[in-house]
């Protein structure tokens, strides 16, 4: 062969193929497609699903959270008004406490302290702390001649001597404070 | 009625006509995809296997088509990356000390039909002895007619490097053909 010019060959596909190959392709290809549109929706409703429960986890969460946090505070408000109640009904500074015997002569003394306070301050303050208390303290307390009357019952004359000295002192401070 | 490549691809866009879209586009250039596979792997089976997945990775990926090059174009492409991989996979395979080409070119004897004349069984030996970017341009150009714009497009070469490359392709075949023709 001297001269060839394979330009001017017929272009021709000399390969064997067997029968209906591409029609088997084309079901291979779309059992595939089939195949990845059924996998994608229902990834699509586990998402769907997924955001949901992501959603009512949070809100759950959320809830759980409020419901613990607000807990303690109202336990708390009702043991503040609870105090307030037992404070109401018994306040620290009434007489009507009995006193434990080791500290008995200090509460007497300051007890007796504010309340010959008072009986000087009488004009100013005319209110004693107890009266500060919210009416229904107010039902349930002594008032203060009542309970000066009661110190006086229990104190001796040289005992109010005394006090009476502290009640000059007591006026003296409070005029500072 | 012929579709066009505009009508496919607004088939393809539509989730609802995907389907169709797909079908369409497979029975316009299922063919032409085949013979460019087939010519570049010879063996039937491998030729279908890259094909169909040529299909598949033109479905999964067709929302990444840009039009910014023709339909035909962006398909050559996938065909012939998915065919170099075969290529590629069947050269890690060959455990021999076989030369791939050498190899390819035994596997055109088993594949062609008897019928085939001599000249083109030559033919066919010889584009299985060319280097692989050579092979493709030749291909591409000599089978499948497509304009050097496009071929540059497809396998990323200058025109001026791929007339060369053709040039080149041609003159080594011819001479294969002389050496081996038997009158």
């Amino acid at each position: 062969m001297k001269h060839l010019d394979i330009e001017q060959l017929e272009r021709k596909n000399i390969y064997k193929t067997p029968e209906h190959f591409f029609e088997k392709i084309q079901e291979n290809v779309m059992k595939d497609f089939s195949e990845n549109q059924n996998q994608q929706k229902p990834q699509i409703g586990r998402k769907t699903n997924g955001n949901w429960w992501y959603a009512a986890s949070f809100v759950l969460l959320a809830g759980a959270v409020w419901v613990f946090s607000s807990l303690p505070s109202e336990e708390t408000n009702n043991i503040v008004r609870n105090n307030d109640i037992q404070e109401a009904i018994n306040p620290p500074t009434q007489i009507q406490n009995t006193p434990k015997p080791e500290t008995e002569n200090y509460i007497a003394l300051a007890s007796d302290l504010t309340i010959a306070a008072e009986a000087h301050q009488k004009e100013k303050q005319p209110a004693t702390k107890i009266k500060e208390i919210p009416d229904q303290r107010a039902e349930i307390t002594f008032t203060g001649a009542q309970q000066i009357e009661q110190i006086l019952d229990v104190l001796t004359a040289e005992e109010i001597a005394s006090l009476a000295q502290n009640t000059e002192q007591d006026i003296y401070l409070d005029l500072y404070n | 009625m012929k579709i066009t490549d505009a009508e496919i691809i607004a088939m393809m866009q539509e989730e609802r006509s995907q389907e169709k879209g797909l079908r369409v586009l497979m029975d316009t250039y299922q063919s032409r995809l085949y013979w460019h596979i087939r010519r570049m792997i010879v063996d039937h089976d491998l030729a279908q296997d890259v094909l169909q997945d040529t299909f598949i990775k033109v479905y999964q990926n067709f929302h990444q088509f840009k039009q910014e090059s023709k339909l035909y174009t962006w398909l050559y492409r996938i065909a012939t990356n998915e065919a170099l991989q075969q290529l590629n996979k069947l050269k890690r395979m060959n455990r021999t000390d076989e030369d791939p080409e050498y190899h390819l070119v035994n596997m055109v004897a088993d594949n062609i039909s008897a019928e085939a004349d001599e000249i083109q069984v030559l033919l066919q030996k010889a584009i299985q002895t060319l280097p692989e970017k050579q092979k493709l341009v030749f291909m591409m150009r000599y089978y499948d007619d497509l304009p050097y714009e496009e071929i540059s497009n497809i396998v990323d070469m200058s025109v001026g490097t791929l007339k060369t490359n053709y040039h080149y392709a041609k003159q080594k075949i011819e001479t294969y053909i002389k050496e081996n023709y038997q009158e």
